[in-house]
């Protein structure tokens, strides 16, 4: 149970969403829909379904310490492959080269790391995680926090939305929920 | 139903006038889906569909035609891998093992598609060509997209119908398209039906509960809902063979199975208030003043009864001129023309104009 309210509005059986919906959360800087990706996450992994978080704007430990407030503990269900976590974060542009890899083997560790100057090769990573994921058990939910983040690092609005769109076609072939989180400019 | 025959989207729908192309025009408040899926649900009853599908998947248009099994569909997918970044895809496939489905795996390279398309629809001496939606096509290619419109609509014809959805709320911050002319208009130009779908005009909250069923709570009051409603309604402008234009507004509802065609509601209330409007305007000129500028009524009628005296110049001579009663207000004249016998001081000297001056 994410947010009891919020729950009782959207009525969905399970609280879970549709197979095979598609969901965009727009919001504003003044206002912050973040809230609805945790709520998202907990309603999913309380219902033993997979999450894949592809995680652009925040790194695992954020997700982490809010999951925790909201009762669940992501680092075991990481362990657990329940919760997937690809870090678009760190290495998103070649700006990070010299930074260091997040080290291998630790709680925190994400499952990927994006790493390049090219949407495809994002697109390969993600889908490797997802057919993976899917293969074990059915209707994933992937999360894409926030797309807007490749915009501002500099990607071509056309590679952006030839990634969104294939992502999204990725997760129709595996009968998975997408959730997207994008910002609406002020 | 013999009644709604008579409404432009209907016979649109049921292909009876024939109009050769159609673009369906939306937006992100009310979606145009529901009713491209019924032109294709409708064509596919009787003719062979060729449909290019780029927004959703050749699956779900399958889905949403009854009776398909019967029907001959060919699909375009340029839905599915439109970057070829999914090398397991297959190039061909059977849909439901009859209908055959050709992937689109470089959606930037219009010209193979544009000559696959124009030698399918060839092919069939009477069909119906469903692209489902220029926006993705327009993002890979701009320029060229307008040649594959422009040459799909040249190859409709009267028995070969070309159905079209734009989004009208897509900007595409393209150099050229700055300086280029506008696209909604230039895609306009080459489709003879333009079908604009909109959302309803808003009345309140209680059509919301009817048609959802939920009553706004007091914690979400503020929340409205009035995007993508069952109930749209249709601005319909044809352009037909004989070079009138037809502009009518028709509403329409989509329930689950078919789409019923209804008369908009009409648009008086708004022109009764804009009348009221302009009545009550300006401030009343003739109150507040010294002196009385009203009428009485024995006054008006006088009034009425006064003959102009230049009515007879101004009628050629139909009314006889009589003297009147003294009125309060002078009536200005309608019209003026000028009547001008020259006589004899009057000489038409092109060169010196001041010759009838007497110094």
């Amino acid at each position: 149970m994410g947010y009891d309210k919020l729950d009782a509005a959207l009525a969905w059986q399970r609280n879970l969403p549709p197979t095979g919906s598609n969901i965009v959360i727009a919001d504003t800087l003044k206002s912050n829909g973040n809230f609805l990706l945790h709520h998202f996450i907990v309603n999913h992994l309380r219902a033993n379904q997979p999450v894949i978080v592809i995680g652009l704007s925040q790194i695992f430990n954020h997700y982490f310490l809010i999951g925790r407030k909201l009762g669940i503990n992501l680092q075991t269900l990481k362990q657990n492959q329940q919760f997937v976590f690809i870090d678009g974060l760190t290495h998103l542009t070649s700006y990070t080269q010299k930074a260091p890899f997040p080290s291998v083997t630790t709680p925190t560790t994400p499952n990927a790391v994006l790493n390049g100057t090219n949407v495809q090769e994002f697109y390969n990573a993600i889908r490797e995680r997802v057919e993976a994921s899917a293969k074990q058990s059915p209707n994933p939910l992937v999360i894409i926090d926030d797309a807007n983040v490749l915009l501002w690092a500099g990607f071509s609005h056309n590679d952006v939305l030839s990634l969104l769109h294939n992502i999204r076609v990725l997760i129709e072939s595996v009968k998975g929920n997408c959730t997207r989180c994008t910002v609406k400019s002020m | 139903m013999a009644q709604t025959s008579g409404l432009a989207l209907e016979r649109l729908l049921e292909d009876k006038d024939s109009a050769r192309s159609i673009m369906i025009i939306d937006s992100v408040q009310q979606s145009g889906n529901p009713l491209l899926l019924n032109f294709a649900g409708r064509a596919a009853q009787d003719q062979p569909l060729v449909v290019l599908c780029t927004e959703t998947s050749p699956k779900s248009i399958l889905k949403s035609i009854s009776n398909h099994q019967n029907a001959n569909i060919t699909f375009y997918d340029a839905y599915s891998n439109p970057n070829g970044w999914n090398s397991t895809f297959p190039t061909d496939q059977l849909l439901e093992g009859k209908h055959k489905c050709h992937t689109v795996s470089q959606l930037s390279d219009l010209k193979p598609l544009v000559k696959a398309l124009a030698e399918q629809t060839q092919a069939h001496k009477r069909c119906t060509v469903i692209i489902d939606s220029l926006a993705p096509l327009l993002f890979a290619a701009y320029e060229q997209c307008y040649q594959l419109v422009r040459s799909l609509a040249s190859l409709a014809t009267d028995d070969r119908r070309v159905i079209v959805m734009h989004h009208a709320d897509i900007s595409y911050a393209r150099a050229a398209a700055r300086h280029a002319p506008s696209l909604m208009e230039s895609l306009q130009r080459l489709f003879s039906v333009a079908i604009q779908v909109e959302a309803p005009p808003q009345t309140d909250t209680s059509n919301m509960e009817h048609l959802t069923g939920f009553k706004a709570v007091d914690q979400f009051s503020y929340m409205n809902t009035n995007s993508n409603n069952t109930t749209a309604v249709a601005k319909i402008m044809w352009k037909r063979k004989s070079g009138k234009v037809l502009h009518e507004t028709n509403a329409f509802r989509c329930d689950g199975q078919g789409i019923s065609v209804m008369t908009a509601a009409a648009q008086e209330t708004e022109e009764d208030l804009d009348e009221d409007l302009q009545e009550s305007a300006g401030p009343d000129p003739t109150a507040n003043l010294s002196f009385n500028l009203t009428l009485t009524d024995e006054q008006r009628r006088a009034k009425e009864k006064v003959v102009l005296p230049y009515l007879k110049a101004q009628n050629r001579g139909t009314v006889e001129i009589e003297s009147s009663e003294p009125t309060t207000t002078p009536a200005p004249p309608s019209s003026g023309s000028i009547y001008y016998e020259p006589d004899a001081a009057d000489d038409f000297d092109d060169e010196d104009p001041d010759e009838d001056l007497d110094i």
